[in-house]
């Protein structure tokens, strides 16, 4: 096949189950309607891939699988870009491919993760998202708003009495009184929106970023080949919608401040993400909304290709890093357990050679395998050692079959493995050792930045896929699940029944799976510990 | 909290007791393991308190800052993990 330009899209949370391409297992997304025209416009003309995984979760993590082609949650957490590591704007620049990124996610930018944006030609980066470190103006912020992302200006909280003494004595007391301390404010989040118009979507992030690669296609001319990134941050939250889409899915007033748009992660039926039904369902309905925003803007892209006349020589790659439970399961969010709503994630590829286009494909792929996919996709080669199997193959209608197995999850917790029909999940023990693999003194979780040293830091070349050393620095487990899990996928899409007690023998089988995983993956002797894995 | 389906913490540490047959509410405690140093871990998984111990609460400052649970979703606060435990001994979680 020829080498062609690549574009390589990336939707933050994007539930497949919300896109017309893919079936929903749960009554309420069905219920909703929500709208895709332009996705499914798209999945009508290219590979659709129904049994696609994520790998190392959650946002930072699958960047640097996409990114490397190295699936770090065996090795290491949250963090930068190594040193040793080679990433696709870097190979695709050697092999002569214009390289541009755009993007409005803050994370790419801030403190820990250095390298996800330098080695492109050209980066354009889209301020304000989530808690980007952007406006500091207004001082009087947006009461209603603030309330809609998580503050409680009621003051009725369990602060000790000096905390919330030294509130009141803070001229801008609506706020926490360590906001002003806090790394990572809500605060940024209603202040960099200040200025923007409910009923103007442009002001928001999904137009600027989509409306800036389209334009970008259409001026962009001269070059050979090119590989345009587009890493959009949206569905992530704040669920905080313009018009229509803030209306599109729920009669409740979207300003309404006892409504929440930026809910904590956890249990909804109890702790700080509790939600009550009607906070659930308004959530629910912005997120929908967020989706409908998202594929009104993709569409603009789809026509700039349209009107380019590009699609003859160019792949087009959309995916996302992982989806978010609304509820289902009695969590909110993407930290807990790994079900198939987190985990399973869409992925569309189109090429316009491609004989499975317009075709659904059911071989198990996994989340670090579009690294070596774009760069072949580009004619270059990904280098040896990574974790990354090309999906060319069957894009090429050369193959049916990709991967035995899929391994996913967050580094310090628990691991999942699928082989397609069922998922796996195996609890961390905490009593085993954990350990962090990078060059620099990282700390995975926040605030990202260790003022002070670790105890009993090594260093060495520990890692199976560079000689270059690492520290080795040990950090605390924790798990969710507490024990297996097993869930026929096949049967049971909701994944509402364990059946690891009744099915002892496909229990033994995901076990022997997630060995022969473990040693492909030439894990480090401590993982087979720590999920109970004998070597 | 009514969900499609909706998972009843199986095998979590602490889902917490809210339903109606709870005869007393206690109280939902959480805890992120970037704010515990292992002898605070060790204390509070020793301790009779149900302290659910998670990752990230994303209450980053607050976390890099000082000892805290989150306690029916609010944020408790004090010197260390001890006094955060004796303060849930003795029931008074709000003294605003």
């Amino acid at each position: 096949m020829r080498d062609l330009n690549v574009l390589f899209i990336s939707v933050d949370s994007l539930r497949r189950d919300m896109l017309g391409a893919y079936d929903s297992p749960f009554d309420w997304v069905t219920d909703l309607g929500v709208e895709t025209p332009n996705l499914d416009r798209f999945a009508e003309k290219a590979i659709t891939f129904d049994n696609h995984y994520a790998g190392s979760l959650p946002c930072m993590p699958a960047r640097r699988e996409w990114d490397t082609g190295i699936q770090e949650f065996l090795w290491r957490g949250w963090g930068p870009i190594e040193a040793y590591d080679t990433t696709l704007a870097e190979k695709a620049r050697n092999n002569g491919v214009l390289t541009k990124l755009l993007t409005d996610h803050f994370h790419l930018f801030q403190h820990g993760s250095s390298g996800y944006y330098e080695d492109y030609h050209g980066f354009e980066f889209v301020r304000g998202h989530e808690d980007d470190l952007w406006r500091t103006q207004p001082y009087e912020a947006d009461e209603d708003l603030l309330q809609q992302v998580g503050y409680d200006l009621d003051s009725d909280r369990a602060e000790t009495t000096a905390e919330v003494t030294d509130a009141a004595a803070n001229p801008n007391h609506v706020l926490d009184p360590y906001d002003l301390g806090h790394y990572r404010p809500r605060w940024k989040y209603v202040r960099n929106v200040a200025e923007f118009d409910d009923e103007d979507e442009t002001d928001f992030f999904a137009a600027k970023v989509f409306s800036r690669a389209a334009d970008w296609l259409r001026t962009t001319s001269g070059w050979d080949q090119w590989l345009l990134r587009i890493d959009e941050f949206d569905v992530h939250e704040p669920f905080h919608c313009p018009e229509p889409y803030a209306s599109m899915y729920t009669d409740e007033d979207p300003r309404d401040p006892e409504l929440p748009v930026w809910p904590y992660y956890g249990r909804t039926d109890g702790g700080q993400a509790a939600l009550t039904d009607r906070e659930l369902a308004f959530i629910r309905s912005q997120f929908a909304g967020k989706v409908t925003m998202v594929d009104t803007w993709l569409g603009r892209v789809f026509d700039a290709l349209d009107a380019q006349d590009l699609w003859d020589e160019t792949a087009v790659v959309i995916t996302s890093d992982h989806g978010f439970l609304l509820g289902e399961h009695g969590w909110i969010g993407k930290m807990s357990p790994d079900f198939d709503l987190v985990a399973q994630t869409p992925l569309f590829v189109w090429h316009p050679d491609a004989p499975a286009s317009g075709k659904t494909v059911e071989a198990l792929t996994s989340a670090v395998d579009l690294h070596a996919t774009v760069l072949d996709l580009l004619g270059a080669e990904s280098d040896a050692g990574t974790h990354s199997e090309s999906l060319l193959p069957i894009i090429q209608g050369e193959a049916t079959e990709h991967r035995d197995w899929a391994l996913y999850g967050w580094w310090h917790s628990d691991i999942n493995v699928t082989d397609g029909t069922h998922t796996y999940m195996t609890p961390i023990q905490e009593d085993v050792p954990l350990y962090n693999y990078s060059t620099t003194q990282m700390s995975a979780q926040s605030p990202f930045t260790p003022t002070s040293g670790y105890e009993g830091a090594e260093s060495g070349a520990f890692l199976p896929y560079t000689d270059v050393p690492v520290w080795r620095q040990q950090y605390p487990s924790a798990s969710l699940v507490r024990q297996p899990r097993l869930y026929d996928t096949d049967a049971d899409p909701r994944q509402s029944d364990n059946i690891v007690t009744e099915s002892p023998s496909v229990t033994a089988e995901m076990e022997d799976l997630l060995q022969g995983a473990l040693e492909t993956m030439a894990a480090p002797e401590e993982v087979f510990e720590q999920y109970g894995i004998d070597r | 909290m009514s969900s499609d389906w909706t998972d009843h913490g199986e095998g979590t540490t602490n889902p917490g007791e809210t339903g109606p047959d709870a005869e007393v509410a206690s109280p939902t405690v959480e805890c992120c393991i970037d704010n515990l140093d292992p002898d605070s871990r060790q204390e509070i998984e020793a301790s009779e308190a149900s302290v659910d111990i998670r990752y990230c609460l994303q209450r980053c400052g607050r976390c890099y800052k000082q000892p805290f649970f989150v306690v029916d979703g609010e944020a408790l606060t004090g010197a260390d993990h001890a006094t955060l435990l004796e303060t849930l001994e003795s029931g008074v979680t709000h003294d605003a």
